[in-house]
């Protein structure tokens, strides 16, 4: 019916009396890396956070309108929260392994979600690859997870989404806590992911949008402002509101 | 202004030593206590145990104190001891362990302070109150449900004691989960796990170690209840059985102590010591096993 992978349709968001997303039209499309810029506060992180829903778990949280997985509302009463966290993975701000070794952080979805111990040796090394950590880890994998670098940490965090099969790969901020060189590994990583996944990333980091997005996303006040090739949107931005933000008028 | 400089320095540092004094008193005080305690135990026990035979005295089946031909065997009183600690253990570590996770993490927030304030005013009850309720409410339930003549046993003496180090263990388990970062809880919940499974899998094993400090102070209180198994345990020394009286070695000693002659004493003392190198081993076990399993990823 279209081509995109997910698909906002008028969105409204309200924490309490906030009104945080005011009627977001927004669709991503499969195989390309979509950025959301803004300043704090613009509802970015919290959109990215309704694509799985893991805004359910706020209180006093209330969402209309609706966002398509495939041909899917996944606002549905109907939807299994769980499979639909299992196809869109995510990746935190701050990389969060669990206290465990490398080894069961990688399992630990595969784990939940059925798949037989003999498949683990594959997964964790399929999985490590793809996110271009397995030769720094391969002869540690029984270590605890928390004995690797941030950086290593956060493309662990990533390999760990990756074992599940996720479909689309929803990234919060994920160099925002990590030095410029484990930002360039994560960021070089990105373009591969985008050959299997289509990933969805929230930015403060306007150089980052720019290098790795196929498109962009401009929020801010809980709106989308504008939404197009991030060449254009860098280039020649059709609102002044994105001028001003992306030349660094504010924000 | 140089002047003031040099007076000013010496003064403060007088206050620094001063105070660097208190802090090492405060800190000699338990240290010496615990050494004075030792030794005093060992003293005032270790002769009358020497005097029944070490293996007559923990071994020995009879405990007959005041016949003509005196029997000091406190191996019942010692089973007992083992038997109620870890009776209330097992059923209240899990209880503890499980109203901790519900408090922290499914509790709905404007009930969580009403549950809390519950935990604390229970810990803050004396035993003598758990002993009363024990023997006015527990003891004739247990008498009704299990139609018995008495229901003074030691099955309502682990009732009771369970009750009693409910309170420490829900406390520890609630903040040591509640210090969890966030962030582990939202990956695993990412990573389409359910609440409860990540509860198991991420947040208990996580808050192991603090969950197993509460568990350590809830088995020492369990061990060195005195009080409260007074009043609900019946006190007639025997095996432990469940439904059958028994006296611990904590209530042991104080039963007797009030008209206990020299040598009976002395004794009572003895027991005492046993009871104390009970708890430093279960304290030294429990250390390791601490340390085993919380430091394991750390």
């Amino acid at each position: 019916m279209n081509n995109f992978k997910m698909e906002s349709k008028d969105l409204h968001l309200h924490y309490g009396e906030n009104h945080v997303l005011k009627g977001i039209n927004l669709g991503v499309r499969p195989n390309e890396i979509t950025a959301l810029i803004g300043p704090s506060g613009c509802g970015k992180s919290t959109f990215l956070k309704t694509l799985n829903r893991m805004n359910d778990l706020v209180d006093n949280v209330k969402i209309e309108g609706e966002v398509y997985f495939d041909d899917i509302n996944v606002y549905d009463s109907k939807i299994d929260v769980y499979l639909l966290r299992k196809r869109v993975g995510m990746v935190f701000q701050k990389p969060n392994p669990f206290p465990m070794s490398i080894y069961d952080n990688i399992c630990y979805g595969p784990k939940l979600h059925g798949v037989v111990k003999s498949k683990f040796d594959e997964i964790v090394e399929k999985s490590l690859k793809g996110a271009a950590l397995w030769e720094e880890t391969k002869d540690r994998l029984k270590k605890s997870a928390l004995s690797l670098s941030g950086g290593q940490q956060q493309r662990l965090c990533i390999a760990r989404a990756l074992a599940i099969n996720p479909e689309v790969l929803l990234m919060d901020e994920p160099t925002s806590a990590l030095d410029p060189i484990s930002t360039i590994k994560i960021e070089d990583l990105m373009s591969d992911l985008r050959k299997k996944y289509t990933v969805v990333i929230v930015t403060h980091n306007m150089q980052q949008a720019a290098r790795i997005s196929d498109r962009t996303a401009f929020f801010l006040m809980g709106d989308m402002v504008e939404f197009d090739e991030t060449e254009k949107i860098f280039s020649m931005p059709k609102d002044k509101k994105t001028e001003d933000y992306i030349t660094g008028r504010f924000g | 202004m140089a002047v003031s400089l040099y007076s000013g320095k010496t003064l403060k540092d007088k206050i620094e030593k001063i105070f660097k004094y208190i802090f090492f008193l405060s800190a000699i005080v338990s240290t010496i206590s615990i050494v004075v305690i030792t030794l005093y135990m060992v003293l005032s026990g270790g002769p009358a145990i020497l005097e029944v035979g070490f293996i007559e005295f923990i071994f020995g089946t009879v405990w007959e104190p005041t016949s003509a031909n005196p029997k000091f065997g406190i191996l019942p009183m010692i089973l007992s001891s083992i038997v109620a600690t870890f009776g209330a253990v097992i059923v209240g570590i899990p209880l503890g362990v499980f109203g901790g996770v519900f408090i922290s993490q499914i509790c709905p927030k404007k009930l969580k302070p009403i549950f809390r304030t519950a935990v604390e005013l229970l810990a803050g009850i004396p035993s003598v109150v758990f002993g009363l309720v024990g023997m006015l409410v527990v003891v004739p339930v247990v008498a009704d449900i299990f139609n018995l003549p008495v229901g003074s046993n030691l099955f309502s003496a682990i009732v009771i004691l369970t009750i009693m180090i409910l309170p420490t263990i829900i406390a520890i388990t609630d903040t040591s989960l509640r210090s969890v970062s966030l962030s582990l809880k939202e990956s695993s919940l990412g990573l389409g796990a359910t609440s409860i499974q990540t509860i198991f899998k991420v947040l208990i094993p996580s808050a192991k170690s603090g969950i197993m400090s509460g568990v350590v102070l809830g088995v020492g209180r369990a061990v060195g209840e005195t009080m409260a198994v007074i009043m609900v345990a019946g006190n007639v020394v025997n095996m432990p059985k469940f439904f059958d009286s028994v006296r611990l070695m904590t209530t042991g000693i104080v039963l007797e102590m009030s008209y206990a002659g020299d040598f009976h004493r002395s004794v009572l003392f003895g027991i005492g010591l046993i009871l104390f190198i009970f708890i430093l081993i279960l304290n030294i076990l429990l250390n390791i096993f601490l340390k085993k399993a919380g430091n394991h990823y750390e």
